[in-house]
């Protein structure tokens, strides 16, 4: 049964290069002691989450909402365990996929194939898993021998492909979205919601950043509302969308 | 224990067990570096045999050496040389140039500094090649004494995860570090006898050899090809190097790990 739990979690971003984040700077900050570090050797900081109080239970699948900026992908990050909050606690019972960039590590000289078979042993997966994950995933993307080709070769919709094709072959647990998804043609377009729509079926646990309602209402059974790092709402769908609406 | 220190304990050993992870992607890192030329990895032998025996030549005859003498002793002294100055010389680059990563996935810090680590090993394994006609030509032996070679790999890969992860996490928050260790290395190539030999030392000065942990970590790999046993001056030396550098690795680990990603 897969759950997540925050308790009182904050974080706070340390922003570094608009003081510039430079060795000499320190050492002049320890050499003229500690007095004068008050007024210039602040580090400039960004509290992305205040106090976050959650518990999301099997089944949910929880869409996020707010503005630019309101800490939707800062949340995402703390269940997938990049980022670790200031203070508080984070329970993630299950395995976490987060689908926050799809074309991570993808270098134009490697061909696909050899994408794919990055991808499986970053993933974890054995040599036989990921042989089985590349003609699934050849016959999805539609490729063919495309795969032998450096990525460089591909025009842009095709490496869309490529990367969804890897990304949604998962079955995770819990599966953390950043963003709708959304390339290519229009007849790939349509397979790549049922792809998206199974992986959703299947996993645990769904949490999905998106500024588009549409998306939140077909998928979601509750939604969160973040706004300036603190949770304004979290339950109904239909309500919490009418309220984000009017602004309160 | 601490939950700090398990954690950092965690990154350790989780990351050196994945190492299918970092095997792939130092493979990968060399592959794609070489991928449109004929020779491939190959040109790694090629350019460093070009160094060995031009240098050979020049400063055998400038030091009026027996460059029956010379050309084991520099070719030796180049090839370890290349690999510890290439090791020190990406350290601070490590999670810079892995941000991508680190951003995007969860696995474990060392994984990273692990990558860089084999890739330059795999580069080292070709240079060894280089070294070939030396052993065909000059006669070198070739005696038990070479796996002492491993023993030398292994103690220069635990002394680059440890300067490794260190440098990667200070050049992370200050990146200053690239520009120090590149003019560092370059000093250190002059002062550490890879050209000169040793003994051309005057006595007194000769701590300078003695204490110098670059000099020493030659030797670990010097040694063993010129068909003797590293000694137990050179063990104590850079096995002590190694564990100030691991400490210095966990003591920030510990501090900074859950930092990391937000100074890249």
């Amino acid at each position: 049964m897969a759950e997540i739990k925050l308790n009182n979690v904050s974080l706070e971003f340390p922003i570094y290069g608009v003081t510039s984040r430079s060795f000499r700077k320190e050492l002049v900050r320890i050499s003229t002691g500690g007095r004068l570090s008050a007024t210039d050797g602040k580090v400039v900081k960004v509290s992305a989450l205040d106090q976050v109080n959650l518990t999301i239970e099997h089944g949910d699948r929880v869409g996020f909402i707010g503005h630019n900026g309101a800490g939707k992908s800062t949340l995402l990050r703390v269940v997938a365990n990049i980022y670790e909050p200031t203070r508080g606690d984070v329970k993630v019972d299950g395995k976490v996929s987060a689908l926050l960039d799809v074309m991570i590590g993808m270098d134009p000289e490697s061909t696909g194939d050899e994408y794919i078979v990055l991808r499986g042993i970053m993933d974890g997966l054995t040599k036989t898993q990921i042989q089985a994950k590349q003609e699934e995933i050849a016959a999805f993307t539609e490729l063919g021998d495309y795969l032998r080709m450096p990525i460089r070769t591909y025009s842009s919709g095709m490496q869309v492909r490529l990367a969804f094709g890897i990304a949604t072959s998962i079955s995770p647990e819990i599966l953390v979205l950043d963003e709708a998804i959304a390339a290519g043609d229009a007849s790939f377009m349509a397979k790549a919601k049922a792809r998206l729509a199974k992986m959703i079926d299947d996993s645990e646990i769904v949490m999905i950043a998106s500024h588009d309602d549409s998306i939140i209402e077909e998928i979601c059974t509750k939604v969160l509302w973040l706004d300036a790092g603190k949770v304004k709402f979290f339950g109904d769908v239909a309500t919490g969308l009418a309220r984000y609406k009017a602004g309160r | 224990m601490k939950k700090k220190y398990r954690l950092a304990l965690a990154d350790i050993f989780t990351g050196l067990g994945l190492w299918r992870v970092w095997m792939m992607l130092a493979w990968q890192d060399i592959r794609i570096r070489y991928r449109r030329s004929m020779l491939g990895p190959f040109w790694i032998t090629i350019s460093m045999a070009i160094t060995i025996y031009t240098m050979g030549f020049l400063y055998g005859h400038l030091f009026k050496m027996d460059l029956q003498v010379y050309f084991p002793f520099l070719a030796t002294g180049l090839l370890t040389w290349s690999l510890i100055s290439l090791l020190l010389m990406e350290a601070p680059s490590i999670f810079v140039e892995s941000s991508d990563f680190i951003r995007q996935v969860k696995l474990p810090f060392t994984v990273y500094v692990m990558r860089v680590i084999m890739r330059n090993l795999i580069i080292f394994a070709h240079n060894t090649l280089a070294l070939l006609p030396l052993f065909f030509f000059l006669h070198m032996p070739f005696g038990w004494s070479l796996l002492a070679i491993f023993l030398g790999l292994f103690i220069i890969a635990l002394t680059a995860l440890g300067y490794g992860m260190a440098l990667g996490i200070l050049n992370a928050r200050f990146r200053d570090f690239n520009p120090i260790i590149t003019s560092l290395v370059q000093v250190v190539f002059f002062l550490s006898p890879i050209l000169w030999v040793p003994s051309s030392v005057p006595k007194r000065y000769y701590f300078a050899v003695a204490y110098n942990p670059f000099a020493q970590f030659v030797a670990l790999i010097r040694q063993p090809v010129l068909g003797h046993f590293p000694s137990t001056h050179t063990f104590v030396v850079t096995i002590l190097t190694m564990l100030i550098g691991l400490a210095l690795a966990f003591f920030l680990l510990v501090r900074t790990r859950h930092r990391i990603v937000f100074w890249l």
